[in-house]
This record gives C-alpha cells, sequence and structure tokens, in this order.
C-alpha cells in the first residue's frame, strides 16, 4: 500500500514544489491482522507426529475524516468566500494543510471478489470539487442531517449514493438506552443529468488533486502573519470555470466509492446523486472588477513624498518649506501669544545627516527660531515631548528607567566612599570591594583589625 | 580651615563621581527591557500617526508615499524618553546621558534585524548588513490593502534586486493604511498577492467563439531554461496548449483532454523531455496562474539640510 515516488517533482524557484501525492501510510478504514503459527512435526521413533497451528488476530481502525473536516484542515478556499473579483478564467481550488487527505481513501467502487487485486497502482482521490451558479436549474441545497440518512435503507427513491456503505467506529454508536446514533454530516441532492454535465470523470480525478510544497525563509513580508515555514500541502482543484455574473457556489464533496456514477457512467433518468459535503462556500464573479495591479496602477504618484501640495501663488520660500516636508501649524506659546510655526515629521523626502548629539535638558532647547522669518520651527522640541509623555506613559519602562539611573547615581556615590575611606585608613587600592559582606565586616577585616593587632603589640613591648 | 577644605574637596570629587559616564550593562534584565522598548520607540511604534503625516493632504486615498527617517528626530524622541530620571538640568549631567543615549541606541540598533522575526516567532535570520541608522520606507493608503490584507513587500538595497533589504515592519494602522520600514535605503520595493492566493486557471479568448488556451511553462530544466519559465516557440512567441471543454455552456473543462493535449504540446515544442513520466504534478505545474507583483522604483536624492 505504501507508494514511493520515482519520478522527478518539477521545481518553481526552489520555493515551490508539486508532488504527484503524499501516499498516507495506512488508508483509513478497518484492519484485522491475523498471525497464525504452524507447528508440525512428521513424527520420529518415540514422538508421535503433530500438527497443530495456533492463532491471533487484531482488529485495529485507522480513522480519517470521511463526512466531515476540521475547519482547521483548510488551508485556502480560492476564490474566496464572499469575495467579488474577476474570477471568470479561474478554476476553484481548495489547499489542504493535511497533506495525505486526498489520498486516504479511493474513488474505486467496492470489488465484490475478495481475490480481485487493486489493479491500477495510483489511488484515486475521493474528494472532488462540485461548482455551480445561479444559472443551474436546481442549485443544491446543503442539508444538516446525519450519517443514516446516506444509508441505503434511507436514501429516497431514485437516489443514489455511496454504494454499499459500511459505518465505520465513531460514525455510529449506541447509548446507553440501546438507541443507535449517528454522526452529523450534511449532504447534497444533486439532480442526475445536472451532475452527468458537471462533475469530474473517473479518469479525471487524478489530475484535479496533486500535493504541494511550499518553503520559504520564514518572513514572506507579510503585514499580519506568515505562513508557517515549510508547508507541505494537498490541493484539490475543480473542473468547471464560473460562470460571468453570477453567484458561484462551490462544494467539496465525497466521491469515495462512487466510481461506477461518475461520468461518463449514465445515470437512470430522474435519479439524484446525494453526496456528503465536506465544505462549501461562495463567491461573485463580476467582470471588470481591478486586479492587484490595477490597484497600484491607480495610485497617486504625482507627489512621490509626503508633501503638502503647494498650491499656486504661495511664495518660494514657502514652496521650498512645503517640498522639504514642512506644514505649517497654529502655535500658542506658553506666554500666550499666537503664532504660526512649522512642523515636519520624521519621515523626509530625501536623506539627512545625522547631527545632533544629546542630551537636551528640556523641549525648549530643541525649539529652533528663524529670525528672518519670525518662524519656530517646532519640530524636535514636539519629538522630545512625545518622547517624554510614551515614556511616561508606559510606567514599567519608566520606573525601569528611574531604577537605573537611580542605582548608577548610587554606585557611583558608593564607590566614591569606598575609595576615600581606602584613602583615609591607607589601605591598597581595591581592598574594599563590593560584594556579599556589608562594608563594616569587610572594614573590620581590612583595617581595624590589622590597627587592634599593631596596637597590642606596640603595647606589648616595653 | 582644614575641615572645609576638605569638605569642599569631597564636595567637589562627589560631583565629578556623579557626572562620570556609566557603562550599560546588556546582561542587567532592567537594562534588556530598556534596550526593548527604544527598539519600539525606533521603529516609531507607539508614535500617534498625526505626528507622522501632519497634514492629510500628504497622504490622500489611493496613494502612496516613499521617506527615509529623520535620525535627529529619533534622537530628539529618544532623550524625551530618556529625561526620566534626569537629576539634573541644564548641561550638568550631559556626558553621562549622552553617553546613555548612544549606548542604548547602539545596543538597540544591533537588535533592529531581528525584531520582527521575533514578533512573527521565527528564528534570527542572517543579517546581511550591519544597521547604520539610516531607515526608509513607504506609507500606503488604499484599498487594495482591505482587499488583500495578506499582501506581502520585500525591499531591495540595489537597483539590481540582489540584496534584500531587511523588513523591520510592515503595520496595518487601519484598514486601509499601511506602513513599511526597512533597513538601509531601499532602492527597490515590491508588493506581491498573498502567495497563498496561487491558483489554477485558464487564458479565456478574447472573443467567444475561440477556443480557451494555457500558455505553457518548462517541465523539466531543457535548452539552459530552469523548469517555470515560460516556453516560447520558435518565433517567440507563447505556446500555448488548446483547452477542450467537455461543456463549453456550462464552462465544464475536459480534464482528461486537457492533460492529454498539454502533454502533447509539450513534447512538440521541447518543454519537456520524453523520458519524464507525466503526472498530475506536472499538470499541476502547467495550470498555476502566479500572482501578479508590483515594483517600484525609488532614487532618494541626497542632500544637506541647510541651517536656518
Amino acid at each position: 500500500m505504501p507508494h514511493t515516488t520515482t519520478d522527478p517533482i518539477p521545481d518553481l524557484d526552489g520555493k515551490l514544489r508539486f508532488g504527484q501525492f503524499y501516499a498516507p501510510p495506512w488508508e483509513s478504514g478497518d484492519y484485522s491482522f491475523n498471525a497464525t503459527q504452524s507447528v508440525s512435526h512428521a513424527g520420529e521413533p518415540g514422538v508421535a507426529p503433530f500438527s497443530d497451528s495456533f492463532g491471533s488476530s487484531l482488529t485495529f481502525e485507522v480513522t480519517g475524516p470521511r463526512f466531515s473536516i476540521p475547519p482547521s484542515y483548510f488551508h485556502v478556499q480560492y476564490p474566496p468566500s464572499g469575495g467579488n473579483g474577476e474570477y471568470s478564467n479561474v478554476l476553484p481550488h481548495v489547499v489542504l494543510t493535511v497533506k495525505t487527505l486526498p489520498w486516504q481513501r479511493n474513488a474505486m467502487p467496492p470489488n465484490p471478489d475478495p481475490e480481485a487485486v487493486v489493479a491500477t497502482e495510483t489511488d484515486y482521490p475521493w474528494l472532488a470539487i462540485l461548482v455551480f451558479d445561479s444559472n443551474d436549474p436546481a442549485v443544491p441545497q446543503p442539508v444538516d442531517g446525519d450519517v443514516s440518512q446516506l444509508l441505503p435503507a434511507n436514501l429516497p427513491a431514485n437516489t443514489v449514493s455511496y454504494s454499499c456503505l459500511q459505518l465505520e467506529t465513531g460514525e455510529t454508536w449506541q447509548d446507553s438506552t440501546g438507541a443507535v446514533h449517528y454522526a452529523p454530516c450534511t449532504y447534497i441532492d444533486v439532480p442526475g443529468d445536472l451532475f452527468t454535465a458537471i462533475a469530474p470523470g473517473y479518469d479525471e480525478l487524478r489530475w484535479l488533486s496533486h500535493a504541494r510544497e511550499y518553503s520559504s525563509d520564514g518572513d514572506s513580508g507579510k503585514a499580519i502573519r506568515a505562513l508557517p515555514p515549510a508547508a507541505e500541502l494537498s490541493v484539490v482543484v475543480a473542473n468547471r470555470l464560473p460562470a460571468q455574473g453570477s453567484k458561484t457556489t462551490c462544494f467539496l464533496v465525497s466521491v469515495e466509492s462512487m466510481g461506477a456514477y461518475l461520468p461518463p457512467a449514465r445515470l437512470a433518468p430522474g435519479a439524484s446523486v446525494r453526496l456528503a459535503v465536506l465544505s462549501n462556500w461562495s463567491f461573485g464573479v463580476l467582470p471588470d472588477r481591478s486586479t492587484f495591479k490595477d490597484y497600484f496602477d491607480q495610485l497617486h504618484i504625482s507627489l512621490p513624498t509626503l508633501q503638502v501640495p503647494s498650491a499656486p501663488g504661495i511664495g518660494a520660500a514657502a514652496a521650498d518649506a512645503l517640498k522639504r516636508g514642512y506644514t505649517a501649524f497654529a502655535h500658542q506659546t506658553r506666554q500666550g501669544a499666537q503664532t504660526v510655526s512649522w512642523y515636519r515629521g520624521p519621515l523626509l523626502p530625501y536623506l539627512n545627516a545625522a547631527t545632533f548629539s544629546p542630551s537636551f535638558g528640556s523641549a525648549d532647547d530643541l525649539l529652533r527660531y528663524n529670525p528672518q522669518t519670525g518662524m519656530f520651527d517646532a519640530t524636535y522640541a514636539a519629538a522630545w515631548q512625545l518622547g517624554q509623555l510614551l515614556a511616561l506613559n508606559d510606567k514599567s519602562f519608566a520606573t525601569a528607567l528611574y531604577n537605573w539611573k537611580l542605582g548608577q547615581t548610587r554606585e557611583a556615590a558608593n564607590a566614591l566612599e569606598r575609595e576615600a575611606l581606602e584613602q583615609q585608613l591607607s589601605l591598597p587600592p581595591g581592598t574594599l570591594l563590593r560584594g556579599d559582606t556589608p562594608m563594616h565586616v569587610q572594614l573590620m577585616q581590612a583595617a581595624i583589625k590589622p590597627a587592634l593587632a599593631r596596637a597590642l603589640a606596640n603595647q606589648d613591648k616595653p | 580651615m582644614k575641615r572645609t577644605s576638605r569638605n569642599s574637596e569631597m564636595a567637589a570629587r562627589l560631583r565629578e563621581a556623579l557626572r562620570a559616564p556609566a557603562t550599560l550593562d546588556v546582561e542587567d534584565p532592567t537594562v534588556r527591557e530598556i534596550v526593548d522598548w527604544l527598539g519600539r520607540l525606533m521603529c516609531l511604534e507607539g508614535v500617534p500617526f498625526g505626528y507622522l503625516v501632519p497634514d492629510p493632504q500628504m497622504l490622500p486615498d489611493e496613494s502612496i508615499r516613499f521617506f527615509s527617517v529623520d535620525d535627529n528626530w529619533i534622537t530628539s524622541l529618544v532623550d524625551g524618553a530618556f529625561s526620566i530620571g534626569r537629576s539634573t538640568t541644564g548641561t550638568q549631567g550631559n556626558d553621562k546621558e549622552a553617553k546613555l543615549h548612544r549606548d542604548a541606541r547602539a545596543a538597540a540598533g544591533a537588535k533592529l534585524h531581528h525584531r520582527r522575526r521575533r514578533k512573527l516567532g521565527l528564528a534570527p535570520a542572517v543579517v546581511p548588513s550591519r544597521y547604520e541608522g539610516v531607515l526608509s520606507g513607504f506609507v500606503l493608503r488604499t484599498a487594495a490593502l482591505e482587499v488583500w490584507p495578506g499582501m506581502e513587500t520585500r525591499g531591495y538595497l540595489d537597483e539590481a534586486m540582489q540584496q534584500p533589504a531587511t523588513l523591520l515592519r510592515f503595520d496595518l494602522l487601519a484598514p486601509t493604511l499601511a506602513i513599511g520600514l526597512f533597513v538601509g535605503t531601499v532602492q527597490n520595493i515590491t508588493f506581491a498577492e498573498p502567495s497563498e492566493t496561487l491558483h489554477f486557471g485558464i487564458d479565456l479568448p478574447n472573443s467567444p467563439h475561440d477556443a480557451p488556451t494555457k500558455g505553457l511553462r518548462y517541465a523539466d530544466s531543457l535548452e539552459g531554461k530552469p523548469a517555470g519559465d515560460t516556453l516560447f516557440d520558435k518565433d517567440r512567441n507563447p505556446v500555448t496548449a488548446p483547452v477542450p471543454m467537455r461543456d463549453a455552456a456550462r464552462g465544464v473543462v475536459d480534464i482528461a483532454g486537457l492533460a492529454t493535449s498539454v502533454q502533447k504540446t509539450l513534447l512538440d515544442n521541447g518543454g519537456m523531455s520524453a523520458q519524464t513520466n507525466y503526472t498530475n504534478a506536472q499538470f499541476a505545474l502547467e495550470l498555476v496562474e502566479g500572482v501578479q507583483q508590483v515594483l517600484f522604483r525609488i532614487d532618494l536624492a541626497e542632500s544637506k539640510e541647510k541651517a536656518r
């Protein structure tokens, strides 16, 4: 069952790679594992012949999504749900985060002959996308029900569904009272002739699913979130183009074991097909909607940098100031005078040399005055003030900075005190180190004890 | 007499000690917090938009503007932030504060390249260039940001687009307003549709009577062209394969027929070698329609600001 691909996988810039399929190690379903050991002995003089076999069997289930898919399995649906755009040349597709999903089950009709070997080595995928647009005679509506409505016993007359459906673990269970419950699922009933016209054929299924490997260096330059660094995805593509000017609905359906009903097989007249819906989305197809490039083509770029467009008739000096990105604002000074001052943000239309050297005492230090025009330039003063306000606004930063500065000052004062003490007591510099022992203990050990010892020694001398 | 002079001498020494510049120990968690906050400020995060673009006429609807960041403005901003806890006024504590400012900015600048990657939860990348103190970028106001919020941007420092610039910031400040910051002076900026909108499609004809076609690419690396390049025929026209329709009125494509048609056209025009096993992988490669990308070329002039 595991398949290995030895086909060369086409590369695309080393960033996007297409593959034929990602084979799941096990296909979903119920398995039983039988082990038999036969022991036999032909017989010897004195030993009776015997032949025995011992067996043990184990059943286990490999569960996989069958009638519903968790939303986390979907990476992208294109065209996006609820979108409007020029999608008339696009084949809708779905990208799944589980890379083996389309090949976990197959669309082959179950073979009644137990000895039959799987005829081809390519497992046909069990997922297909059906595209309906509003021009179709009867766009099916999804019905929320449960799995029991897919069983042959509960199908309405003249409806076909999954042939020989066998429910697996988790799809049906009995509760304590003996009532049988079924897992929920959503399904649609598609009219037979519409189904034959638009559904992908049995031999087309394998062209419509493929594996994709996406890798980037991590930062793809997105504003919101980046894709995970490397993703192995599987993709299912539809086979029908959306019609222009209509609302198109796409259904991702399961066609497990429906091989006998897919085109080119014809269904009985008046029959309809019941399929489990794994996901559905709809979008509008409108002509003349802007593409990505159109949006950018329309951008105003006559003034490529941030500047107020200058009206004709203003003086040359003012026009020059506007070109450099300055704007004029009404300015009420602290003394109460009303004046007009220049302000410019940090986003300059040209490269500016870094000429400032910190630090400045206050915002007023940065207020610049041009006596020729009589106007202030409040750019840097406003920036200084903003910085102070932002820092004050953030309590944790303000306390951290204050404590750090205070700590530095205290450190300096302590160091000076130690230095002064060492000088006064004629100790070699560096004796009173900053450490875990408190200062007075160090003093005792370094200065007082030796002094006392010397004094006592002197006293002993006659 | 002696005591007074000793006192004044002590006072002088104390003043000097307090004024001596301190070194910044970047391992200290308090210092790390300060440097991180400073890094935020240097990227203009937290700065109200009215300070960046004072007049709405500067950035009307559907426009893009390019800029380089004024280092002096950032210096003033940072100095204002560091004025907290400044115990001396005027220029008395100048050397100490100046050293703190320089050290802190250098420490924050060294980490600047990794800021965005840390925010995105990615491992730090190899830093292409040192932070020289120059940041440049763009402000963009367009409805396209609402339609494609996953839009991607890349910057390049040189004309040939060989040196990528580290993206420092690309944030949506409002649903239709974005600011982007790169380290260094960018000369080329590209915007691309989100890469997950890579989709499959065919080329519709201009008139409804013609059959739809599909432009093809090299499926293998042949004739010196890498796989994925557009396939051209001998007359330098792009090679197209006809797309058979199962039901043209309903728009149902004959997928099996398309696969055969693509295979035949590829082999006829040398887009695929005959030994390649033609599978759905090659088919998907041919069917892919790329995403659109827009390139802006910038030439930021250098000029000295005249003293006013």
